[in-house]
């Protein structure tokens, strides 16, 4: 190994950032090397200078940003000094890139087969026939199904973890040394994850392609890593072996990262009232679509069937994939969806039997706390507003409604003074924070959290959790935690329903379920969850 | 504040348009002490050419009005039928557009076509038919371009809207209980502003074009000296005289190009993209 040369070796790299941002350089004084046949992890939370780093590999520098000094070496040569044309020969030949959201890197108006066509062409390799049959080949290779018929689908035809394997085909193609792969499972579910992943390591064992893998997920950097490189606001504050890194972290950043990882094994909770808040019997919800003259209308049942029951203080996770109706679910509680079936009991009344109109005055009794913290707030209002829109619908006075939001906003572990912000001012953790508190206002008894921190980065989603379980403790609700993540229900959640394709396959407690998984689906979800390997240790280590 | 005032002091051209429309509008205020003899007055002798008497430093006209009291006076037609028809339509498809993009299904449907039934007349023909039909006042004027205006806003706000409703703040502010009123009024159309501001701003160009157009054909309001109405009656006299025709022409000019440049430096300055990129 020592005698081998690396693929990559990024020498003291600083790249500047525009003049009023937030610090001067994007990436500080960065070097690293990829060596052949290596997989290197880049972790850090958003904003860290990750996929800048990477980016100089490609030449593909973000608008506005010039490397201000150090060199890129590749082959023998100085990218960071190379040509545009240069550059681009090398592209997609030498070093190739698989993109975080398969759908966006893909044009929509091409087929698949025709798209790596192109990119052959492009560099004038597997000319006319030969081409197809390379398609085909790397098809195969990937394990996309009936690559004769796939060649010719369109990115929408195909399923996210289809469209990720055609971009990873077609970052093969031309057997380049290096493949730069930026968040490439973060748009994807776990069980699709896991065989990405599978594939990825498959590459780099039988072609010895090095992949620099940009992520933020320790769990992914356990599985798939042969060295890590941790970076904090540009700097890189620590590099070695996974092992070295994961189990014998040295710099203070590294170990909270690690530390912030919610752990996989379910956290002891205090225990539920026996009072029953809300019970969903037998919801159902189906979508109806498409219906014309000539058409049959399509026919979804996103929601099939759904039993559970919420006690006073209890939290329920609720478990699944993209698609699987959790969402649907979630909102039809709050009737923001009307469900078409069933009935849902909230301190033993039917909400489905209310007329829509009558509804309004029932919504205190029940929020909601969104996934996107940006979207979910309205840009143009500032937080004390925001904060009192739902008080003053409901009739509460002005005075009572300012003292709710002075006494929340802290509850939430903000300053008062933020009340008089806007919300483009706040991090998205901060974010979250006040769309907890908005939620709060009313003083409800039930909360729907529809991934309330899934797009948070790992420590500030470490810390909304702690906040969940401790208004928890303190107010004893009944929450209803939709999520795709087990990590996260295991530290949240009294009991757990999964969900699969609109139905409920198993629901309990969650001590038992994680202990003893019963349907299939829910093994295979656990079996999914990256980082299985790095747990065991951990609790050897804690034990 | 600051922050919009520097995105938008960023574009030069825009800085240089707001220098321009502000002088315009003084001249419209001030426009009774300039010239406080009424500008139908006949007070000199006919057809001065330009700088041949410094007492009408831009000349008189066939009947001997002076140019320069006639430009300074048209300003204000053409500054307040801008403005105030502008707001009209600004009202009325803000008011359309939201309703059609928030209720959607028939409304929708019974809005928009109403809306496209505006939209395929040729905006000035209408005018023309409006105006007469009203007989020609400054209020049948500014009724009738906002009639023929308001419909691209109506069309913008709906889009808007449309995208805006499946925004999860709109979602929350249903779930906290609010009266659909104050989702549509108090969460909703606020966010439609910008893009309002940058087309309401180009209308009011618009706007002072169709008049001065109106003016043009004989149907400005009489009681006002206007740049329409004076290039309408300078037409006969183009080449005798072209500086009558080209003086009136060279304030719609640099009036709408003012607006012009001021819209696209508000639209830079409110364009969430381009912020992002400059900061």
């Amino acid at each position: 190994m020592s005698m081998a040369e690396p693929v990559v070796s990024i020498e003291n790299l600083s790249i500047a950032l525009p003049i009023g941002g937030d610090r001067a350089h994007a990436v500080e004084d960065v070097s690293f090397k990829v060596m052949p046949g290596e997989i290197v992890c880049v972790v850090g939370e958003s904003g860290s200078g990750k996929s800048v780093a990477a980016s100089t590999l490609m030449g593909l520098l973000p608008h506005g940003l010039k490397i201000a000094s150090g060199k890129v070496i590749f082959a023998g040569e100085d990218l960071a000094h190379a040509s545009e044309a240069r550059l681009r020969a090398l592209r997609g030949r030498e070093v190739s890139m698989i993109f975080q959201e398969p759908l966006s890197a893909l044009n929509p108006l091409i087929r698949v087969g025709d798209q790596i066509t192109e990119l052959l062409n492009a560099h004038g390799a597997y000319p006319g026939k030969a081409g197809r049959a390379r398609i085909l080949e790397l098809f195969g290779y990937v394990g996309l199904p009936e690559p004769e018929r796939l060649i010719e689908a369109y990115p929408f035809q195909m399923s996210g973890g289809q469209r990720q394997r055609v971009v990873i085909a077609m970052a093969l193609a031309l057997e380049p040394k290096l493949i730069l792969a930026d968040e490439p499972t973060t748009a994807l579910d776990v069980t699709t994850q896991a065989q990405v992943l599978d594939l990825l390591r498959r590459i780099r064992d039988e072609r010895g392609t090095a992949i620099l893998f940009v992520t933020h997920d320790f769990g992914v950097v356990a599985d798939i890593a042969d060295r890590v490189l941790v970076m904090e606001r540009g700097r890189l504050v620590e590099a070695g072996t996974v092992e070295d890194v994961l189990q014998r972290p040295q710099h203070p950043y590294t170990k909270k990262l690690i530390a912030a990882v919610p752990h996989l094994d379910p956290a002891a909770l205090p225990p539920p009232s026996e009072e029953v808040v809300l019970s969903v019997e037998k919801v159902g919800k189906t979508f109806r679509s498409g219906g014309g003259w000539f058409r049959k209308a399509r026919h979804v049942k996103a929601v099939d069937g759904a039993n559970f029951t919420v006690k006073r203080g209890e939290t329920l996770g609720i478990i699944g994939e993209s698609g699987s109706g959790k969402s649907t679910l979630g909102r039809s509680i709050l009737r923001l969806i009307e469900p078409d079936a069933g009935r849902i009991l909230f301190a033993g009344r039917d909400l489905t039997s209310i007329p829509r109109g009558e509804f309004r005055s029932e919504r205190q009794h029940l929020q909601m706390v969104f996934q996107d913290p940006l979207s979910s707030l309205n840009p143009r209002k500032r937080v004390m507003t925001i904060l009192m829109d739902g008080p003053l619908a409901h009739g509460i006075s002005r005075a009572e409604a300012e003292r709710r939001a002075a006494e929340l906003i802290r509850l939430v572990g903000l300053e008062p003074a933020a009340l008089e912000r806007f919300p483009h001012e706040f991090s998205g953790g901060q974010r979250q924070r006040i769309g907890i508190a908005r939620a709060l206002m009313l003083e409800p008894a039930v909360i729907v959290a529809d991934e309330p921190v899934s797009a948070l980065d790992v420590s500030v989603q470490a810390q909304v959790l702690e906040l969940f379980n401790d208004l928890q403790r303190r107010l004893r609700l009944a929450m209803v935690f939709i999520t795709h993540d087990l990590r996260v229900a295991a530290q949240l959640c009294h009991s757990i329903a999964v969900m699969q394709r609109g139905v409920i396959v198993e629901y309990g407690p969650t001590a038992e379920i994680f202990a003893d998984p019963q349907h299939a689906y829910t093994r295979q979800l656990f079996a999914a969850v990256p980082g299985r390997a790095f747990d065991l240790s951990r609790q050897q280590h804690s034990a | 504040m600051t922050g919009f005032w520097k995105r938008f002091s960023r574009n030069s051209g825009a800085v240089l348009g707001l220098a321009l429309l502000v002088l315009v509008l003084v001249v419209a205020l001030l426009a009774p002490l300039i010239y406080p003899v009424s500008p139908w007055q006949m007070i000199g002798a006919p057809l001065l050419d330009p700088l041949e008497d410094m007492a009408f430093p831009l000349g008189t006209d066939m009947l001997g009005r002076d140019i320069a009291a006639g430009l300074v006076h048209g300003t204000r037609v053409s500054l307040l039928v801008g403005t105030v028809s502008t707001l009209c339509a600004v009202l009325v498809g803000v008011g359309v557009g939201g309703v059609a993009g928030y209720f959607g299904g028939w409304i929708d449907d019974v809005l928009m076509r109403i809306t496209e039934f505006f939209q395929t007349i040729p905006q000035l023909a209408m005018a023309v038919v409006l105006v007469a039909i009203f007989t020609p006042s400054l209020a049948s004027i500014v009724t009738a371009i906002a009639l023929v205006s308001w419909p691209p806003v109506a069309r913008l706000v709906r889009a808007e809207v449309l995208s805006l409703r499946e925004r999860e703040f709109v979602e929350a502010a249903t779930v906290l209980g609010r009266p659909t009123y104050l989702i549509l009024f108090d969460e909703i159309l606020p966010n439609t502003l910008p893009p309002v501001i940058v087309t309401a701003t180009l209308m009011i160009a618009t706007a002072i074009l169709t008049e001065a157009a109106l003016s043009f054909l004989g149907l400005g309001d009489r009681n006002f000296m206007s740049w329409g109405f004076m290039i309408g009656a300078a037409r006969s006299m183009l080449r005798e005289a072209p500086w009558l025709s080209v003086m009136p022409g060279v304030a719609i000019l640099l009036t709408v190009l003012a607006i012009n440049l001021v819209g696209e430096g508000l639209s830079d300055a409110l364009n969430p993209r381009l912020r992002q990129r400059g900061e």
